[in-house]
């Protein structure tokens, strides 16, 4: 039976924006006990071994101890339940070490997290109620160079936090996926980055393998590229901002009238951001198109399960190529006014 | 047809197995204890258990039904005796008949 699952706290993460506060406090389950959970499931595996062997040894009687066609029935019912029992502790045995193994991940987050903290107190932001704040939005018209250096210096520490915090939630999720294939193998589990059900949690057991099987990768693969293609925007979303803001800083001088030194330095500056954005959104646009594409073999083949069980033809189509919106030019004199 | 053998010791043994394993994975099914505090993919991380259990709790139920068809085997081969016993004795009455 495939089963899919969205997860609520990933769906949350997903909501950081730069100039959010940034949490730096791990208030999960303790790792500890993700561990302890782990280790029950093995405890449990151990036990279904005792099962296993003694399915075992009815199997194996002799002929001496029990013949006839009683026996052989017998015999082969074991020999089968010895089998699946089999199965049964090897997928005990492999969730039980991903759920070990995924208790590292969340210990090295909660790490991650205290680092965090450390960096962002060292760098003199505020750090209240578990959370770091961004610093003022604007300053006064009539601010000090001073003051207006310490603001950009807070911005700057606050950007390097945010980053920080994106890697951490990136590196966790990578780390994730070990879980979550041992989840889809050994479970029959997966999970739904749609966050809308793809496969029903239907309550008839599917006998066709090949097309649970094809589901399963194709949803597998399907969250792989999805998790790449946020990445991808992540990195877009963060370069813009920091493009406006060094527009922002240009605009200023130019306003200031300040050193034409200065005026040039910052100019390309916004034009080297400038070049790094346009790559991005490159790499953007063609990790969304593998994502999409992805997404819909995903469905296709979900479709094609949900088919499948109804009995209904399977139902092949060509798909039409993904063809990317035409780039807007960017004009700089339009952005400066 | 082959002959029947019987080790009507061994068989018990074989089925004392598996009422034990059954007993042992019963009890270990009960100290699982899923976590309630939230953390990433806690949700699917309990369904996935949640339906190895399950399937644990089958290998159990199916320990019981065949420890109980080993059992039958036995008291069938006892009922055997027993007839064969009968049939015997009542041989040995007709033998005793005077035509």
């Amino acid at each position: 039976m495939t089963r899919v699952v969205a997860d609520r706290i990933e769906t949350q993460q997903d909501t950081l924006k730069f100039g959010d506060p940034i949490g730096c406090h791990y208030h999960w389950l303790e790792p500890g006990k993700v561990d302890s959970y782990g280790d029950s499931v093995r405890r449990l595996a151990a036990k279904v071994e005792l099962a296993v062997d003694a399915f075992e040894r009815t199997s194996t009687l002799s002929e001496e101890v029990f013949a006839g066609e009683a026996a052989d029935t017998l015999r082969d019912r074991a020999g089968r339940r010895h089998e699946e029992s089999a199965t049964v502790r090897d997928n005990l045995r492999g969730l039980g070490r991903a759920i070990n193994a995924y208790s590292d991940v969340l210990r090295r987050h909660r790490e991650g997290l205290e680092q965090l903290r450390d960096l962002a107190v060292s760098r003199g932001l505020e750090v209240r109620d578990n959370r770091i704040w961004p610093p003022v939005e604007t300053l006064p018209g009539d601010a000090t160079e001073k003051q207006a250096d310490a603001w950009e210096s807070d911005w700057k520490a606050y950007q390097a936090c945010f980053e920080a915090k994106i890697e951490l939630r990136d590196e966790r999720r990578v780390a994730t996926r070990e879980l979550v294939k041992a989840l889809a193998e050994h479970a029959g589990v997966h999970p739904d980055k749609d966050r809308a059900r793809l496969v029903p949690a239907g309550a008839r057991q599917v006998s066709f393998g090949d097309l649970r099987r094809e589901a399963a990768e194709e949803a597998l693969e399907a969250v792989q590229a999805g998790d790449a293609a946020e990445a991808a925007r992540t990195t877009v979303d963060a370069l813009r901002r920091r493009e406006q803001t060094a527009l922002g800083r240009l605009e200023e001088l130019v306003l200031a009238e300040a050193p034409p030194e200065e005026i040039q330095a910052q100019a390309a500056k916004v034009q080297a951001l400038h070049h790094e954005l346009t790559e991005s959104k490159v790499e953007m646009r063609d990790a969304e198109a593998v994502a999409q594409r992805e997404q819909a073999q995903a469905n296709r083949a979900a479709r094609d399960l949900q088919d499948a069980e109804a009995g209904r033809p399977r139902i092949v189509a060509e798909q039409a190529d993904w063809q990317p919106a035409p780039d807007r030019p960017t004009d700089l004199r339009d952005r400066l006014g | 047809m082959r002959p029947i053998a019987i080790n009507q010791r061994a068989l018990r043994g074989a089925k004392e197995e598996l009422d034990s394993a059954r007993e042992d994975l019963r009890s270990a099914l009960g100290d699982i204890d899923h976590p309630a505090d939230d953390f990433p993919w806690r949700d699917l991380m309990v369904e996935g258990v949640r339906s190895l259990v399950d399937d644990a709790e089958q290998v159990a139920k199916k320990c019981r039904t065949l420890a109980g068809a080993v059992d039958d085997s036995i008291i069938d081969f006892d009922e055997l005796d027993t007839m064969v016993g009968q049939a015997a004795t009542f041989a040995a009455q007709l033998d005793q008949v005077k035509p």
